[in-house]
């Protein structure tokens, strides 16, 4: 499986059920994150490491049920 | 790979692709508008998208401005458009990105004399960089306190939060409060101060309790972009604004402003005028020491008015140019 290396970014403010996290190498690069992906207990000026992997199972299962969907739906 | 490692790394790519896209689509519409004016103060609530930023311009020449915006907002731009040659005093709400994230550029682009600052220790780099910049350029730095005054010729500033002790839980609750106070009229900038009921330590409730009675203002800028725990009855019946002003971007991703608190501006609209920067651009007040006048960059259907930030988001590209009960430049507030 093949990874980069992890992304730090800290974890700037909460907006309701959005968190906005902003890369620490470069402030321009910020992004919002649904809370509840969080790890438990995280605050407000928490840095995190964040791991970025290719996932190729899932992307395998996905475009096999794609395909028979349509093959199904072009009437195979 | 477990399931949950999975959903995560996917969220994260399409959220950084989002905010690619919408960091690449914003769209600006500046008019040219007044330079200060001699004897009158002049409060510029900046359209700087998702984020806080007031130009206060005084009587005598001096300039204030409070929060910067968001990293990436136009607003070293916006503050040459308005002749600003030299800030007086900077005073950072809280550190939050949204509040002070161009706040390196504004010391890079204008000589700064003194910085007030929360003192809440929010350990990112956006704030740890702007201490760093404070610190190298040798600028006056403060962190002023409930109770703390500045005089600038006829204009006073008032602290009014945090208290003695700063909370060390949440930035918000440390949220430098100032109200500005020229002649018979007074202008309240909240930061993003918050009611969370039930907290006691939170920066309403404490302001509430402890100043209830002299929390009054003709103009309020609605604390943390008009989310639900940024406005509420007992603050609007404290503070008794005829004037509100919301800073939030068009189409946001946090739902400001929220539905409680417009439906609340609503029904007090009587007796209150709404102006958002989300609709109207920059909002800018001139006032003389006895009389408010309010003007904007564009002009909002009435119908719009009152739409929450969702409903609003829902409805982006017909913002600004839309027909009906017009409002706008020049209106004279109560």
């Amino acid at each position: 499986m093949k990874s980069a290396s992890p992304a730090r970014v800290i974890i700037d403010r909460f907006e309701g059920d959005l968190v906005v996290l902003v890369l620490y190498e470069d402030d321009r690069v910020r992004f919002n994150f649904p809370h509840r992906l969080l790890p438990e207990g995280a605050r407000e000026g928490d840095h995190l490491l964040m791991t970025v992997a290719e996932d190729s199972d899932s992307r395998e299962s996905e475009e096999k049920r794609i395909g028979n969907l349509l093959d199904e739906l072009k009437g195979k | 790979m477990n399931k949950t490692l999975r959903t995560i790394l996917i969220t994260a790519l399409v959220a950084v692709a989002i905010v690619a896209i919408v960091r690449l689509t914003r769209v600006r519409n500046n008019l040219p508008r007044p330079a200060p004016v001699a004897g009158k103060l002049v409060v510029h609530f900046l359209d700087v998208g998702q984020g806080d930023s007031e130009l206060i311009q005084l009587p005598d020449g001096e300039t204030i401005v409070i929060d910067s915006g968001e990293r990436g907002s136009p607003t070293v731009e916006l503050l040459r458009k308005f002749g600003v040659k030299q800030i007086d005093l900077i005073i950072a709400t809280h550190p939050h990105s949204d509040h002070i994230g161009e706040m390196r550029d504004v010391m890079r682009a204008f000589k700064v004399l003194e910085f007030w600052d929360s003192g809440f220790n929010h350990p990112t780099r956006v704030y740890g960089d702007m201490l760093q910049d404070i610190k190298d350029r040798g600028i006056k730095f403060a962190t002023p306190k409930r109770g703390d005054l500045r005089k600038f010729g006829e204009v006073t500033v008032e602290v009014l939060n945090p208290s003695e002790e700063v909370p060390d839980e949440n930035p918000n609750k440390a949220s430098l409060v100032v109200r500005l106070t020229y002649g018979a009229k007074r202008f309240l900038f909240t930061g993003d101060a918050e009611y969370n009921a039930g907290t006691k330590s939170s920066a309403w409730e404490q302001m509430l309790e402890r100043d209830r009675e002299s929390l009054g203002a003709d103009l309020l800028k609605a604390a943390h972009h008009g989310s639900s725990n940024g406005m509420t009855e007992e603050v609007l019946d404290a503070v008794n604004p005829s004037i509100i002003t919301i800073s939030c971007a068009s189409g946001n991703d946090y739902h400001h402003p929220h539905p409680r608190v417009v439906r609340m501006l609503e029904r007090a609209a009587n007796k209150t005028s709404l102006y958002r920067t989300d609709l109207e651009g920059t909002i800018t007040a001139i006032c003389d020491g006895d009389t408010i006048e309010m003007s904007s960059d564009r002009q909002v259907a009435r119908d719009r008015l009152y739409l929450t930030g969702d409903e609003v988001a829902g409805t982006v590209a017909g913002v600004g140019g839309s027909a009906g009960s017009e409002r706008g430049r020049g209106r004279r507030a109560r």
